[in-house]
């Protein structure tokens, strides 16, 4: 009996450790794209030159129409957006903290992104 | 036993009960210059692979402990690690993370599987190694019929890069970015040109130090006699059946974490084949670093691991310059290194005849001494 | 004894003596059972650039046959080439997976080093970022190619023949599926035909009986105006060998070349012409004619695995001479023609179908068709629709 219920509390105990090992190590992939896009008939215009960074990283530079794949672990970021016209030369600097649940596949649209103005963004997507 | 030996005779008997490895030295020295590496190569190369392969090697010393050979079975643990790997890959897990829930996921699969092959080695004792062996054949089937048709279908795995475009079965390969090298790199070490995979070693030496003090526990007792004699061990009440059960058991868990420590250093999965030669080539390292079926130390598998490893490094350079082309370098490294398993396996079992006869002798001569009037 | 001795002498004394190339350029490769093409083209490159050994430019080595269980020691095989202080590219054809781990370990070491994968098989998401270039056939554009290639023959209606294994596979059901869009857009019949899969039970034999069996009645049904393609490589032989008995059009194989179902279908021995593909081309061009498949019948004229082994060797070297920049299609495409005299290529780069990017550095390459008694079609000037790499 005594056994039986030392086992139990070990499987529990394991799966857990499972779960809080899933959350902790949970990758998000993150798409950034910059292109037009509608919401409910408002278009908003993608930049030229987008430069993207998280937590400080090395930046990505994408240009119009175009996408890039972020990996990022854990839920909250920091995100900075960099702004330019075609000759890259920099229009704007936008900085932002992004939270993340555990989706598993985020598409961000940049355009969409600039034009909120809170300081927290929450994000969502595709849990498989 | 080796009481009135004398110089000639102990040298003898070193240089039988080490051929092997001795062997192996020789032919290393030889082959080394040859292929032309650096040392700074060769050395990294094998600190590299002593962090990828000796955890496998070292699940193989509990059976060998208990008295039931070489464990082919090992194959079936690292199959239960390779599934532990596909499930976090497709929920993203990644770093250290992942691999502990690699673990977590493949510890019951590989318990199950122990739990299979100690019955049914219980059942062909005296021939395990031979059951063993086809033992994994029959799992991997079962492991190809999961993989390939059960996920994606009944056993839920989405991401488009891990399931075939049809809607089920894996993909040959696996990448497994996120949690490359992650244990090796836990705690970073670099000594002028060559990176030590520190964290590594020292989940290694964790095991090491688990065998060293297991085998002085009661279990490890109890397996240490049921391998001297089964049928005494049993009228001492020591319940053999279930102790060689266990012992397998521990062994297919460890392999399975010794298979999910070799992928993470290797950083890609290839589904249907990355267990293939696991149990093949630890063993033939554990034999190249001078063990044999009944008597395995910790040290013979450090050593093995080097040895056979450096010869699969040099061999097919070494090979590749010796002919003048490169597709013979190939064959020459594969006609080498199979070679030496088989020299492995002949000169063990030749070593072994050669201790039964020496054991005969000691035998007699000790009857001779203290019983004369025994003797008819 | 001896002899082994003075061998092993001269081993060692050539592997440290001679260093007489300012760079060195490794190249890996299958070995002669397994892809045959790839290494004759890593052998053309030592003729013209010699054995590293023997103080050239080129190391070459070969993977294990059986790449999928030997993991470890392709890895250590690739990875071991960055020990040569000299190296400064590497090339690995066909990139069998574990090449990118390789790539990911030579990086780490010597982040100077070239890295090239030709026809790699791991994903591109995984070996596409490891790698400086990686290269593969271009399926997609060849779904229109060839239809468009069938129609300038003069074929009215074009057979497709597979089996559901084979149409498991993503790219060769997209390219399946792009032929029947290029049918419906340029006025031909598209008809799928199913063959048995030559690894089921029927075997090879089986399957290429049945082949044999069919065409004629194919032929009848659809008319002498048809064309045939076919995705298996066992039943190219078959199909070759009635068609250029009883008619209809063969535009390329699945991978073509010359060596591909024509030396088997035709009886054509090529001992002797081994690595010289003109010699090749023109002795199956002979067979071919003879037997009346003029103006029917094509292939590429250099076999596509040779073409990249040698292509991609030369491009690395005249990057590393700065005769050429990384990345640039042009440049790229020279150095395949070098190796290929008289056959154009041409090329796109891979776009991923899911998330829409554009990959600068895996690009998709094809080479013209040459029809024999006819000539190159021209198939490399013709540009391809956009919509047609849109279709799943």
């Amino acid at each position: 009996m005594k056994r039986t219920v030392f086992i139990l509390i070990l499987i529990a105990l394991l799966v857990l450790l499972g779960v809080w090992m899933f959350v902790l190590g949970r990758q998000r992939t993150i798409v950034m794209r910059n292109e037009d896009i509608d919401r409910q008939g408002i278009t908003y215009e993608a930049a030229q030159i987008v430069g993207i960074s998280f937590d400080g990283a090395e930046e990505k530079e994408i240009t119009y129409d175009d996408a890039a794949i972020f990996y990022l672990v854990g839920s909250s970021h920091k995100l900075k957006l960099r702004v330019a016209d075609e000759d890259g030369n920099t229009l704007r600097v936008v900085e932002k903290t992004i939270k993340l649940d555990l989706s598993k596949n985020i598409s961000v649209d940049i355009p969409e992104l600039l034009e909120n103005k809170e300081e927290v963004i929450k994000l969502t997507g595709k849990m498989w | 036993m080796s009481q009135n030996l004398t110089f000639t005779e102990k040298l003898k008997n070193f240089f039988i009960s080490n051929a092997v490895p001795i062997l192996f030295v020789v032919i290393t020295l030889l082959a080394v210059p040859v292929s032309g590496f650096s040392a700074n190569y060769l050395i990294q190369e094998m600190i590299t692979r002593i962090g990828r392969n000796s955890f496998l090697v070292l699940s193989l010393l509990l059976p060998i402990i208990a008295g039931m050979g070489l464990n082919f079975g090992m194959v079936l643990g690292a199959m239960a690690g390779q599934i532990g790997l596909i499930f976090i890959t497709d929920w993203s897990i990644v770093g250290i993370p992942g691999l502990v829930l690699a673990m977590l996921i493949s510890t019951p699969i590989s318990i199950l599987l122990g739990i299979l092959c100690g019955s049914v080695l219980n059942r062909a004792k005296g021939r395990e190694m031979a059951t063993s062996y086809i033992l994994g054949f029959f799992i991997n089937g079962v492991y190809q019929l999961v993989v390939l048709y059960f996920m994606g279908g009944i056993i839920p795995v989405k991401s488009p890069s891990l399931v075939l475009s049809r809607g089920y079965g894996i993909r040959n390969t696996v990448a497994l970015d996120g949690v490359r090298q992650v244990f090796d790199n836990m705690i970073p070490l670099k000594i002028g040109e060559i990176s030590i995979p520190l964290g590594t070693f020292f989940i290694i030496a964790l095991l090491c130090l688990f065998i060293l003090w297991f085998r002085k526990t009661k279990l490890g007792q109890d397996m240490r006699a049921i391998a001297q004699d089964m049928k005494v061990a049993q009228s001492a009440g020591i319940p053999v059946d279930r102790t060689r059960i266990i012992s397998i058991v521990i062994s297919t868990v460890l392999a399975g974490y010794g298979q999910i420590i070799f992928l993470q250093n290797m950083g890609t999965l290839s589904t249907y084949n990355s267990h293939d030669q696991t149990g093949v080539f630890s063993i033939a390292a554990i034999l190249i670093g001078g063990a044999t079926v009944s008597r395995a130390t910790i040290p013979n598998v450090f050593i093995g691991v080097i040895l056979f490893h450096m010869m699969f490094v040099v061999s097919p350079m070494a090979g590749k310059n010796l002919i003048g082309q490169a597709m013979l370098g190939e064959y020459f490294r594969q006609f080498i290194s199979y070679g030496i398993i088989a020299i492995a396996l002949v000169l063990h079992a030749w070593r072994r005849q050669k201790d039964k006869e020496m054991e005969r002798r000691s035998l007699r001569g000790v009857k001779a001494e203290k019983q004369p009037q025994a003797e008819k | 004894m001896k002899k082994l001795l003075v061998l092993l002498v001269v081993a060692m004394f050539s592997v440290f003596a001679f260093s007489a190339a300012a760079f060195h350029i490794g190249v890996v490769t299958g070995t002669v059972s397994q892809s045959e093409d790839d290494l004759r083209g890593a052998e053309a490159l030592i003729k013209n650039y010699g054995d590293s050994a023997s103080g050239g430019m080129i190391t070459h080595l070969t993977y294990p046959d059986n790449f999928m269980s030997e993991m470890e020691t392709t890895i250590a095989q690739i990875a071991g080439l960055a020990d040569d202080p000299l190296m400064k590219a590497i090339i690995v054809n066909q990139a069998v997976p574990g090449t990118a781990e390789a790539f990911r370990k030579v990086r780490e070491k010597r982040p100077d080093i070239l890295l090239f994968a030709g026809e790699p098989h791991e994903d591109p998401g995984v070996i596409a970022p490891v790698s400086d270039i990686a290269i593969n056939a271009d399926n997609i554009a060849r779904g229109y190619t060839i239809i468009y290639a069938a129609k300038m023959l003069g074929a009215k209606t074009f057979v497709h023949i597979s089996f559901p294994r084979h149409m498991g596979y993503e790219l060769l059901s997209r390219r399946r599926n792009i032929m029947e869009q290029a049918c419906k857009d340029l006025g031909l019949k598209f008809v799928f035909e199913t063959a048995p899969d030559p690894t089921s039970d029927v075997g090879v034999a089986g399957a290429q009986q049945f082949v044999l069996e069919k065409v004629p009645a194919w032929l009848k049904k659809y008319g002498q105006e048809t064309a045939f393609f076919c995705t298996n490589d066992a039943h190219t032989d078959p199909l070759l060998k009635r068609i250029a008995e009883l008619g209809g059009y063969f535009i390329e194989a699945d991978l073509p070349s010359p060596l591909m179902g024509y030396p088997g279908a035709l009886g054509v021995d090529l001992k002797a012409e081994q690595g010289n593909w003109p010699a090749i081309l023109n002795k199956v061009e002979e067979a071919v004619v003879a037997k009346g498949g003029k103006g029917r019948m094509g292939t590429w004229a250099y076999s596509y695995g040779y073409a990249t082994t040698a292509g991609l060797g030369e491009y690395a070297k005249n990057i590393i001479e700065g005769k050429a920049k990384l990345n640039n299609l042009k440049d790229l495409l020279a150095a395949y023609n070098v190796y290929t005299p008289g056959a154009e290529w041409n090329g796109s780069n891979y776009k991923d179908m899911n998330t829409g990017i554009k990959s600068k550095n895996h690009f998709l390459l094809y080479q013209d068709t040459y029809v024999f008694g006819k000539g190159y079609l021209g198939m490399t000037k013709i540009t391809v629709p956009e919509k047609y790499f849109g279709i799943k």
